[in-house]
Parts: structure tokens; C-alpha cells; sequence
């Protein structure tokens, strides 16, 4: 019997955390700190995650191999300690685009019916 | 402080669990500290309040098939909450943890005592026979391979150890070369001790303790592999012994160890008989035996006791038993020490308890505000279970905030601890207490069950109260609910008066002992020790160090006189059997004296009086007649009805000592101790000829002694760089071991004390004025209807002073049998002294009834037609 590749669906609806994380590895692979610094970014300062958050989170993220590890190196524009750098893998960015879908199909039905957000 | 804050973050990051502390704090600690850098203390908050709402996530995550998403928005619900009143957060935070921070302050000293003595592998299955063996005994011991899984030997003593041409007096533990193996300590640095270095003439080996390497040595990883000397004979130090670890004795923790079969090349006196490693009669090495699974000590014994026999065959030995090495290690006050961390833990835990009485009332007090929050959501149907559930969450959430800020507090009480002794004067200090991992697992095993115990109680009436009458008026079911918060205050003011009670105590036994003659005048006096055997100093050069050194010590400025004595209060005493010229001792009678020798201006220094006769003088010397000195208590013991200056003694067979002075009786051990006789004899006649052991310098100065230390020390080294000189300080510092117990117990009752006073003045105040908040309205239409202002204030007044009085009655009661408890650290005073106990109470019952006042007057003072047309 071979394994079934796992469906991106089955992921959804995504927590915010999760979805924040592999928002922020969207278009490049980051360190721990460079993940936190991206979110607070994004969302202007309004989701400001901490490390215990987003470790645990990322943890369970491997495991389901959402992400992975990349190498550990320094980062140039931080001091010289070698971080280790994760990456979305296809499925991680396949359940995000599943995600972005289904809140997409949300947006497009609360706008036909005229709710408008506040 | 933002560096020591970060250093906590850093311990508490190990509350994860351990797959993903293992996998990803690390990490989390570099973005902990780039947060830190870009944004400095700002950062701090929220890395905790992310740390408040991961670590349980990241448990409760673990635990399958719990319902735990409710949980989660409980916990994300609660925080929100307390967030919203932060004034009822701050105070039930900040009261918590300073009850838990004092309890695992105390539970880290208790950790160290009496529960985890030895920081060795499996120590229950470690034991030592009560009396000391030969060497070739302890060589048999080993054979038994059968009932023990190994047998180890050791023993203590001091030796002057010099690097870098500074001596030091330190304590050396010789131990056989399977020391470290059998009690499973792992090196820190280097290599420890092995069979191969058993080999009495290898080469000269030493490993030290982390502890002495850190602070002597600053954890120079370079020394190993360098030489040191020990005693003048040049030893090589090969490793460092794991942190924590020095040696099995909490009394006298050592310094470094040596090979046991390098003794007689190292030791002086007694230990350096060659003959120490041969005789069957000499007994000296303390075994430590690890016995195999499933031999019991009784068996361990009679086995021991078997192989003694054989080798002794003409002896009849006491029969050996054996007890825990644990027990062991706090040596002979194991009964003081333990009672007196008993009695620690004891306070710590009430003024806990006290504290949580004020947070359950405060929560009570929320519960009655929140009854209609909790009414709506009963109506609309949530589910008792669900309400229950919500409130506990909350406390638990208020109890681990506060046991995470009570990791502050009791980093803060063990420096404070640092400073004090335990009875028998185990330096606290020389524990090496730290916030450790089993502190901080204590500390959060105290904040949750904390949080269940005061918080169970208001949220089981919340999830009961009937939601239709929550939704109504309030006013009328509060009188369940202010007797529960009354009996709460009951409790308080009981513990309190407990507190407050033993503070009285300890104080007047601590006045009564620094009343108490002590024999000598202790300040203006600098004090110096030095042991001259572990230089290797013959008597001629040891004579000539002593004299040299009074001399230098003499030039010092405003110095009036200097002497050396072989014994000052606490450390050591020799006690020998004496004859007296016309004293007929009774049937079984021995006639004895502790004695000391002194030089000539001893008394001047010390300021110890002279009743009668005449002190020491130069010329009293090795070649003149015999002369001592005794106390007044030997003067009237054995000299009755005539004057003891002329008469004479002799400590052997044929030498007559004639006394020449009578001089007041001093304290040596404790205080209250009924007197001893003792003589003084010149240092030049000294009865023990030992002049080249350990000897303490007195120099009375008529400035300040404190700043005389340094001079002393340095005038001392100036003679000899290398020689063993050790604890240079103030006389009054010595003999404070003497008022040591009472000392701590002040300072520490006396906290703790003044702590549970003011939680329960704020519990008194916080019931009363609720009780007439509830009742505004009734005592408006009271007054309106012509009631006496003066009336409605004895009213709350005597609504308010009822707990109160029930508390203080029950407080006496608990204190006179507490106070039994205590009863052996006291001095001069009785556990049920009834001034002390008349003096609480009054204090208590004026702080409760500025406490009652207060809202009393407020009462009194309602304005009827605003009170009515409230609501």
C-alpha cells in the first residue's frame, strides 16, 4: 500500500499562528527572530508573536512538515551567532494557498451579501 | 536588571517540556536576546506574558483527548481579564509571591539540609558506621564485595595550602581512591581520584571542590596540571569535583581532596605516624559503605562486625551499627538543625497561608461584583461545570504569575539567608543555596496548589449561585458569603498573632542574650588564627612567629594589647582530669577543668576580669614554677571556703601548677550553659607542650577593630607570606555564633512577622468595609429613620471586631503549643511568657481596630438620601 500524499486541505482552517508563519516564509526562508520581526511587520504591529509561541508552533510545523530546516548560518544584518533558517516546503506553500482560497470564497460570499468589515 | 531579568527568562524557558526544550529553547533564548537589544526593557513584558500562554499551551497540547481547547480560551479569557484590573492583579500577584518566594527560599535551605544532604548518586543506599576504623580494617571491609557494592573511606582535616606563595587554611578531605566512584560523583574540569592513586608513594595528587576552584582560583581552567603546596609538600592538581559536591559533611564542607594514602606524607601531629597505614589500633578512616540491593544495615553491619572480629580477636568491640550517610552529614546539632528548618518552613508556610486568606477574600470580594457577569452567562445557558472550570483557571492563571515573580524573591531571601548560621554553626552560605531546578518545580507545585486552595472556594459558590437571583438585587445573600470572608479573617488574625508571638519570643531571648555575661568584652577586639603545625614550623621557629607577631602587632595604631590563646568561644575545648591539693572528690566524681593557654597580656585583651590575684607575666616561662589561673566556678567548686590564689592543682603525677589569680567564669558554647571550671596556664608552660598547633591572636584596639583587620592580616603575612593564617575577623563576629539562633530567628519571625500584620490589617479592613458597602443602603434608611451616628459606627465596629476576636483567641492557643517547638532555641525566656503574649495581642487588636475604624466612620457618616437612591 503506498501513502497517500497528504491533502492541503485537510490543514484548514488554519490557526493564526499558522498561517502567519508560513505567510512570513512566503517569499524567503528566515530565522526564528527574522520570523517575528516579518509578522509584526505585516500586520503593521498588531499580531506581535513571542518565541514560545512561534517555537511551538513551528515544532508542530516539522513535524507535519509543513516547514523545514534549512542551515544555520549568521545573519549579517544581526550580531555573528549562527541561526538556524526554516523554509515553507511545497506543501506548506499549497496549504496556504488552499487557505488563502477558502478565506477568498469567504470574502467574495460576505461581499454579495453586502457585509462590509466595520 | 535587564541582564538579570533575561537570565531568568532564560531558567524559566526549562518549564517546557522536554522534547521541545530540547529541540528549541535555544533558539528561542537568541531571539529572547536580539528582542532584547533592539527594544531594551520594552521587550521584557511581553516575552513573559508569551512564556505565561505557551508553557501551558505547550502542555496541555501533550495530554490527548483532553477537551483542551476550552482550557486554552479559559487561559487567553483569564488573562484578559486580569489585564482589564490590573490593581487586583498587582496586589494578588505581588502577595503570592511573596509567600511563595519565601517558602522556596526556605525549601531550597531544607533541600540542602535535610532532604538532599549529599549531592551524591542514590544516597539512600549509603551508610557509615559510627565509629571510625584502622586502615587495614577498612582494606578488609572492601574484601566484602558480597554485601557491598563498594566501601569508600575518608577523612577530614585542615591543611595550609599554598599557590602563588598565599597560604590558606583550608579543609582537606583525604579519601581512598574509589571515593568519587562510590558515591557517583562525576568530574567538572580534569579527572578525579582512581584506585592508581591509592599507591602511597605515587605521585602528590589533589582535586579540588568547584566551589573552592571558583573562588580562590577564579575556575582558572589552566590550573590543572599545575602544582600546588599542601603543608610544604608539592602536590599537582589533576581535576575538579562536580558543582555542589564537598564531601559528605554540611558542617565542614572541604576545599580539595587528597589521596587518604598520601596522610602521613602531608598531615603533621598525630596523622603523620607512619605507622598510620599499618596499625590495627589506630583508628582514623570513616568508612562510607554503598550496600548492595536488598542488604539491609542491620545485616551490613553484623557482616562488618564478623571481618572486625577476625582481625581483633582479643577485643570486644561496642557492636557497630550504622546509620545514613545523609543523617550523617549535618553532624552532631542533627537534631537543632533539623528543628530549626522545621520551625522555618513552618513560618514561611503560615505567612503563605495568610497570604492566600487575602487572595481568597479578594476574590470573593470580585466574585460579588462579577455575580451578575456570571448571572447572564448561567441564564444563557452555560454549564456550572464550564463557570467552575472559568474561575479555577483564573486563580491557577493569578498563582502562576505569582509563583513566576517569586522566583525573584527568593533569589532576593537566599542572599538574605546567606548571612545567618544554622545551630551548629553551618554557614549558610557555605551551602551554596541556589534557585535550582527541584527549587523551581517546588515553587510551581506551591503557585498551583495555591491557586486551588484559595481559589476553589469562591469558584465553587460563583458556579452554585442561582441565576435568576444573581440577575436581582444583591444585597440580601451576602451574609453567607461574609461569613465565609469573616471566618478567613479569623484564620489570619490567629496565624498572625502565631507570627507575632514567636517574634516576641525570639526577640526578648535575643535582648536576654546579648545581656548575658559573656566573660568578654568583645568589642574593640581584632582576631586572628594561625596553625604553624601545617607550615611545618619547629616549636623554636613557631615560638620566635608568635612573639614577632605581638610585637608587629603592638605597632599598630591605637593597639593596647595583643595576646594568643589556644581556645576562643565555640572552637574547640580539651578538657583533662586534675587533682586538687585538699579537695576530696565524691564516689565517682572526676574533678576536671577545660583549660587554655595564654600569653601574658591575654586577659587585657580579652577582656575577661580578674577577680583576685595577678595575671601572666614574661616571666612566668618555661624554666620557672609551675602557675595557672582558674575561673571562679573552679575556684569555688574546688577550693571551698578558702581563697584559691596559694592553692594548687596538678594535671599529672608529679608537677604542682600553684594559682596565682581567680578570673571571672566566660561563655564558650551557648549561652545559658551553667559555667565550667577551667584553668589558664602560660603558653610557655602550656600542660599539652603543643605550641605549634592551632593558636588565636587578640588585639584590643581603641579604634575601630573592623578597620584593623586588614592591618593585622598584612602585619601577620609580613612575617611569613606562606604561613597559615586564617579567619582574621572582629571578635564580636566569632562569638556571634553564640547568639546565632536567636539572631536569625528574629530577623527572620520578625519579616515575616511584619509581613502577615500587614496582610491581615488589609484582610480586616478589605471585610469590614465591604460588609458596610453591602450595607450602605440599610444604614440609610436607619439614619433616616433617627438612628444615633454614634450607633451605627458600634455597629460595624462590633461587626468587625467579632473575627478579630475569635482569631486572637484561637491565636493564643496555637502559640502556647507552637511556642513548645521553639522552646530550644530560646534563651532566657519561657515559650509562654505571658508579657510577650500580652504585647502581641495588644498590637494585633490596635492594628485590627485602626483596620475596623476606618470603614466604621465612613458608615457613620452616610449621607441617608444618597444611599437610597443608589442603584
Amino acid at each position: 500500500m503506498t501513502k497517500r500524499p497528504p491533502d492541503p486541505r485537510d490543514f484548514l482552517p488554519l490557526t493564526p499562528a499558522i498561517a502567519h508563519i508560513l505567510l512570513a516564509l512566503a517569499d524567503e526562508d528566515r530565522h526564528g527572530y527574522a520570523i517575528m520581526q516579518e509578522i509584526e511587520r505585516m500586520t503593521e504591529g498588531a499580531v506581535r508573536m513571542g518565541p514560545g509561541t512561534l517555537y511551538g508552533t513551528l515544532k508542530r510545523m516539522l513535524a507535519s512538515r509543513l516547514v523545514e530546516e534549512t542551515d544555520a548560518r549568521p545573519d549579517p544584518a544581526l550580531d555573528d551567532e549562527r541561526r538556524r533558517y526554516y523554509r515553507a516546503t511545497p506543501l506548506g506553500t499549497a496549504v496556504l494557498a488552499a487557505e488563502t482560497e477558502r478565506m477568498a470564497a469567504l470574502l467574495g460570499a460576505a461581499r454579495a451579501k453586502r457585509v462590509r468589515a466595520r | 536588571m535587564t541582564a538579570w531579568l533575561l537570565r531568568v527568562y532564560a531558567i524559566a524557558l526549562r518549564a517546557y517540556p522536554a522534547d521541545l526544550r530540547r529541540s528549541h529553547t535555544a533558539e528561542m533564548l537568541q531571539c529572547a536576546r536580539a528582542d532584547v537589544a533592539a527594544r531594551g526593557a520594552a521587550a521584557l513584558p511581553r516575552l513573559f506574558a508569551d512564556l505565561l500562554v505557551s508553557v501551558p499551551r505547550e502542555w496541555l497540547l501533550l495530554t490527548k483527548g483532553v477537551p483542551m481547547h476550552g482550557i486554552l480560551r479559559d487561559f487567553a479569557y483569564a488573562l484578559r481579564l486580569l489585564r482589564r484590573s490590573p490593581g487586583f492583579s498587582a496586589a494578588a500577584v505581588v502577595t503570592l509571591a511573596l509567600g511563595i518566594g519565601a517558602n522556596a527560599a526556605i525549601f531550597s535551605l531544607a533541600d540542602s539540609t535535610l532532604l538532599r544532604p549529599l549531592k551524591v548518586s542514590h544516597p539512600s543506599e549509603l551508610y557509615a558506621p559510627r565509629f571510625s576504623s584502622s586502615y587495614p580494617d577498612f582494606l578488609d571491609y572492601q574484601q566484602r564485595r558480597d554485601v557491598f557494592a563498594g566501601v569508600a573511606g575518608s577523612n577530614g582535616g585542615r591543611v595550609n595550602a599554598v599557590a602563588d606563595g598565599r597560604g590558606e587554611f583550608v579543609a582537606a578531605g583525604f579519601v581512598s581512591g574509589n571515593y568519587f566512584d562510590v558515591l557517583g560523583v562525576p568530574p567538572a574540569a580534569g579527572r578525579l581520584f582512581r584506585i592508581e592513586d591509592d599507591d602511597r608513594n605515587g605521585p602528590g595528587v589533589a582535586v579540588l571542590t568547584d566551589r573552592w576552584w571558583r573562588t580562590r582560583f577564579g575556575a582558572d581552567p589552566g590550573l590543572i596540571g599545575r602544582t600546588i603546596q599542601v603543608n610544604n609538600v608539592p602536590v599537582t592538581v589533576i581535576g575538579v569535583a562536580a558543582p555542589g559536591f564537598q564531601g559528605t559533611s554540611v558542617s565542614e564542607p572541604y576545599h580539595l581532596f587528597l589521596p587518604m594514602t598520601h596522610t602521613p606524607r602531608v598531615q603533621t601531629g598525630f596523622f603523620a605516624r607512619p605507622s598510620l597505614l599499618t596499625g590495627r589500633n589506630m583508628s582514623w578512616v570513616g568508612a562510607i559503605l554503598r550496600l548492595r540491593p536488598g542488604v539491609t544495615p542491620a545485616a551490613a553491619a553484623s557482616v562488618l562486625e564478623g571481618v572486625y572480629r577476625q582481625s581483633h580477636p582479643r577485643t570486644h568491640p561496642e557492636a557497630i551499627t550504622l546509620t545514613p550517610l545523609g543523617q550523617r552529614s549535618l553532624g552532631a546539632g542533627i537534631d537543632n538543625v533539623q528543628r530549626f528548618v522545621i520551625l522555618l518552613a513552618a513560618v514561611v508556610g503560615v505567612t503563605l497561608l495568610i497570604g492566600c486568606a487575602n487572595v481568597a477574600n479578594l476574590l470573593l470580594a470580585r466574585a460579588a461584583a462579577r455575580r451578575r457577569e456570571l448571572g447572564v452567562r448561567l441564564a444563557i445557558g452555560a454549564s456550572r461545570m464550564r463557570i467552575f472550570r472559568q474561575l479555577v483557571v483564573e486563580s491557577l492563571v493569578l498563582a502562576v504569575m505569582g509563583g513566576a515573580a517569586s522566583v525573584v524573591v527568593a533569589s532576593l531571601g537566599l542572599r538574605l539567608l546567606a548571612r545567618f548560621q544554622l545551630p551548629g554553626g553551618i554557614e549558610i552560605d557555605a551551602l551554596g543555596l541556589a534557585v535550582s531546578r527541584p527549587v523551581l518545580g517546588f515553587t510551581m507545585l506551591t503557585a498551583c496548589g495555591t491557586g486551588l486552595l484559595f481559589g476553589i472556594a469562591p469558584a465553587w459558590r460563583a458556579a452554585r449561585a442561582d441565576a435568576i437571583r444573581s440577575l436581582r438585587d444583591e444585597s440580601r445573600a451576602s451574609t453567607a458569603r461574609s461569613a465565609l470572608r469573616s471566618t478567613l479573617v479569623a484564620a489570619q488574625v490567629a496565624l498572625s498573632l502565631v507570627l507575632l508571638a514567636g517574634t516576641g519570643l525570639f526577640l526578648r531571648s535575643l535582648a536576654a542574650s546579648l545581656q548575658a555575661p559573656l566573660g568578654f568584652r568583645v568589642e574593640h577586639v581584632a582576631t586572628a588564627s594561625v596553625n604553624l603545625g601545617a607550615a611545618r614550623y619547629t616549636p623554636v621557629r613557631a615560638r620566635e612567629f608568635y612573639d614577632e607577631a605581638i610585637a608587629r602587632a603592638k605597632r599598630l595604631p591605637g593597639v593596647t594589647a595583643a595576646a594568643w590563646t589556644s581556645l576562643v568561644p565555640t572552637l574547640g575545648s580539651r578538657s583533662m582530669s586534675v587533682t586538687f591539693e585538699g579537695y576530696q572528690p565524691a564516689p565517682q566524681e572526676d574533678p576536671h577543668v577545660y583549660s587554655t593557654a595564654v600569653t601574658p597580656e591575654y586577659f587585657a585583651a580579652s577582656g575577661t576580669r580578674l577577680l583576685r590575684g595577678r595575671p601572666f607575666a614574661p616571666t612566668d616561662t618555661a624554666a620557672s614554677p609551675l602557675v595557672g589561673i582558674v575561673n571562679d566556678t573552679a575556684a569555688r567548686k574546688y577550693f571551698p571556703g578558702r581563697d584559691a590564689v596559694g592553692g594548687r592543682l596538678k594535671v599529672d603525677e608529679e608537677h604542682w601548677i600553684e594559682v596565682v589569680g581567680v578570673a571571672e567564669d566566660t561563655t564558650l558554647r551557648d549561652i545559658g550553659d551553667a559555667p565550667e571550671p577551667f584553668l589558664y596556664s602560660p603558653l610557655t608552660q602550656d600542660p599539652f607542650g603543643d605550641q605549634v598547633n592551632t593558636l588565636h591572636l587578640l588585639v584590643r584596639t581603641d579604634e575601630n577593630e573592623e578597620a584593623a583587620l586588614g592591618p593585622l592580616s598584612a602585619a601577620l603575612r609580613g612575617i611569613d607570606a606562606s604561613a597559615p593564617v586564617y579567619d582574621v575577623s572582629t571578635f564580636a563576629w566569632r562569638v556571634r555564633r553564640l547568639v546565632m539562633p536567636q539572631r536569625m530567628g528574629t530577623a527572620l519571625f520578625g519579616a515575616f512577622a511584619a509581613l502577615a500584620l500587614v496582610l491581615s490589617a488589609l484582610g480586616i479592613y478589605a471585610v469590614a468595609s465591604y460588609v458596610t458597602r453591602l450595607r450602605t443602603r440599610e444604614i440609610g434608611i436607619r439614619i433616616a429613620l433617627g438612628a444615633d451616628r454614634e450607633r451605627i459606627r458600634h455597629l460595624v465596629l462590633r461587626q468587625g471586631t467579632a473575627p478579630v476576636a475569635a482569631g486572637v483567641a484561637a491565636g493564643l492557643a496555637a502559640s502556647a503549643v507552637g511556642g513548645q517547638f521553639a522552646a530550644a532555641f530560646l534563651r532566657g525566656v519561657t515559650p509562654r511568657d505571658p508579657l510577650t503574649y500580652a504585647g502581641v495581642t495588644l498590637l494585633l487588636v490596635l492594628v485590627a481596630a485602626a483596620a475596623i475604624w476606618i470603614p466604621a466612620r465612613r458608615a457613620a457618616a452616610v449621607d441617608p438620601i444618597r444611599a437610597l437612591r443608589q442603584d
